[in-house]
């Protein structure tokens, strides 16, 4: 293996009386390490600047449990919780978007644009505003997602050879949830619309405390998923015509990658409300730190939650004390990046 | 071609038969090959021809178990296709197909990886024979010195020999091909249409869906002709070419001609038959 890829390790255990074989890029895993540094900087930076500054030695001492008891409640208590949802949403938008791009074959193709996050907006919104059924906002956004995801399925008529019907099917079902959504805010009381604001622009401010660890948890499964599914998911980049005479079914794997995006993508926003250019933005610099090679998955995650700590950080400090939601911020730093990112490689207009 | 033959004994396969039984191809409401039932000879070339739209790709496509019959069977070694777990039939029969979508900046060896796919699992995701089987293929389709190349650098004869070599890295004793030369030029159509000659004398059998007709008598040992979703005649390309068939599949009219070398038919003053 080595003669023909230099850049994949094979390695191979045995456990029990099976051989296992497992091949590791190990320009992809070099790749993520640095990544990871970068992330880890990024959030020990986001930790120490505040209405306070703590000095980066402070925060790392205060996360290992050492130095002064103030500065530990400060950053474990009051900081750290905001940085590890930013961390984790960051990676499940990114991550969703990459593999939604994947499955519709087009880097326009992220749950953002294809109506998901509206979706999961306008139905966490008619949770918030009363609209009278029982499930939390989370849960509701979660059913958005599904429901957004199965109606441009449906009207798009499968993903297509390019997605276009699919991206067109789902910018409707976006615009309609997102009128949805105005229209329930514009209907029920100053007060209860205050309420259900955070959700319309995408903000860490508003989390609930205790979904953060779920957040991860689910995260982290969607990595792992992801690693072991990847050799499946890039055939997606053939016509189905290779993937089946290749003894695999092309829709067995796109409802997988589906089904992982959706979810992943439902709990962000059910977090953090809509942040998709995350998602566009994300598996772009992946992109280009993978030579546009492969499928970056991981490396998708971990710059979409570099992306989301960054921004989440200028968001906080640029007109401090005045708070930015990070929606906002990725809209206004996002946005021009995408651009030059796709004025700059005018050739690559594939995936 | 520059191949070492120490590799060739090693990596044949067993013949395995091709055949469908009553079989019935449909696009939605529309029956596009009706009730077809035809043996593919083992170890040899055979083309299907026919007008456009006569159902070969369709065919071609069903054999694959890209396209559901929606009655009979295509048959592999007696068993049907949908019976047989996807990994094993992916053992037993490639396709070329004329879709060619690939992941960007992929390289040649890179795509021909993706042949061993059936040969690999979760588990097992790199084998000893991987590398051998690779190997092989770059050097049947005489692709070793571009082997690093991306895909879309190369000229469309050279790319047309990579997604050859995948499935020759797939191993498999049935190879099936929908118009492996349709883009091609004339000296890029001869350089594919001899490589599947190799692959047809190493043991494999191949089945091919070819427009000109010229072509496809000087390549096969076999020809099918198609029209209207019914097989009208098959058999040794100087038997199944003659003017009356020539009129009844294409509605033209010519002269015949033995092609002194190789003993094929060639058409020579083809017009609209009167």
């Amino acid at each position: 293996m080595n003669h023909f890829f230099p850049h994949y390790q094979t390695t191979a255990w045995k456990i029990g009386s099976r051989q296992l074989n497992v091949v590791i890029e190990s320009d992809a895993v070099i790749r993520n390490l640095i990544l990871t540094v970068l992330l880890l900087g990024s959030g020990i930076l986001s930790l120490s600047i505040g209405t306070v500054y703590v000095s980066p030695d402070q925060v790392i001492k205060a996360l290992l449990g050492e130095g002064d008891s103030m500065t530990q409640f400060l950053i474990n208590d009051l900081r750290l919780n905001r940085i590890l949802a930013g961390i984790y949403t960051g990676a499940a938008f990114s991550l969703a978007g990459c593999l939604m791009q994947n499955v519709a074959r087009n880097r326009l193709a992220t749950p953002g644009i294809i109506g998901i996050d509206n979706a999961a907006m306008a139905f966490a919104v008619a949770s918030v505003v009363g609209i009278g059924i029982s499930l939390s906002p989370s849960h509701m956004a979660l059913v958005g997602a599904a429901t957004a995801t199965a109606l441009a399925f449906a009207i798009g008529g499968g993903s297509g050879t390019r997605g276009y019907r699919f991206i067109v099917a789902g910018l409707g079902i976006g615009a309609v949830s997102g009128a949805v959504s105005q229209l329930l805010l514009s209907q029920v009381h100053i007060d209860v619309a205050n309420a259900a604001y955070p959700w319309t622009v995408g903000s860490l401010s508003g989390r609930d405390e205790e979904q953060v660890p779920w957040m991860g948890f689910i995260t982290l499964l969607a990595v792992i998923a992801c690693i072991i599914l990847t050799r499946y998911f890039r055939l997606l980049s053939f016509a189905d015509s290779v993937i089946i005479t290749l003894g695999q079914k092309p829709n067995q794997i796109r409802f997988l990658a589906v089904v992982i995006s959706v979810t992943l993508t439902g709990f962000a926003v059910a977090m953090s409300g809509p942040i998709g250019l995350i998602a566009l933005v994300g598996p772009e610099m992946a992109r280009t730190f993978a030579k546009h090679k492969g499928l970056p998955l991981v490396s998708s995650a971990i710059c979409g939650a570099i992306l989301m700590v960054l921004a989440d950080l200028v968001g906080r400090t640029i007109l401090s004390p005045i708070e930015l939601p990070v929606g906002i911020v990725t809209a206004v730093v996002g946005g021009p990046y995408l651009i030059w990112i796709l004025i700059r490689k005018p050739k690559q207009s594939s995936l | 071609m520059t191949r070492s033959s120490t590799h060739h004994s090693s990596r044949v396969q067993p013949l395995s038969s091709l055949s469908t039984e009553h079989l019935k191809l449909a696009h939605g409401a529309r029956d596009i090959v009706h009730d077809l039932t035809v043996h593919f000879p083992e170890g040899k070339v055979t083309s299907i021809v026919g007008p456009n739209g006569c159902g070969k790709s369709t065919l071609l496509n069903g054999l694959a178990r890209i396209h559901k019959p929606t009655a009979g069977d295509v048959k592999i070694d007696g068993k049907d296709i949908h019976s047989i777990a996807s990994k094993k039939v992916a053992q037993k029969l490639a396709l070329l197909p004329q879709e060619t979508l690939a992941p960007d900046g992929i390289t040649v060896k890179e795509l021909i990886r993706f042949g061993r796919h059936p040969h690999q699992g979760l588990l097992k995701q790199w084998g000893m024979n991987d590398a051998d089987a690779i190997k092989f293929a770059l050097n049947s389709a005489n692709l070793s010195d571009l082997a690093d190349r991306p895909l879309d650098t190369l000229s469309g004869g050279q790319r047309q020999r990579a997604w050859i070599a995948m499935c020759i890295a797939q191993e498999t004793p049935l190879l099936l091909l929908d118009e492996p030369t349709s883009a091609l030029d004339l000296g890029h159509q001869i350089e594919v249409f001899d490589l599947i000659r190799d692959l047809s004398s190493e043991g494999k059998s191949v089945v091919m869906v070819v427009h000109d007709i010229t072509m496809a008598a000087r390549y096969s040992d076999h020809l099918i002709a198609m029209k209207g979703g019914n097989i009208i005649a098959t058999g040794s390309p100087k038997d199944v070419i003659t003017q009356p068939l020539l009129k009844e599949l294409y509605g033209i009219q010519c002269d015949l001609f033995e092609d002194p070398k190789t003993g094929t038919p060639i058409l020579l003053n083809v017009q609209r038959a009167s």
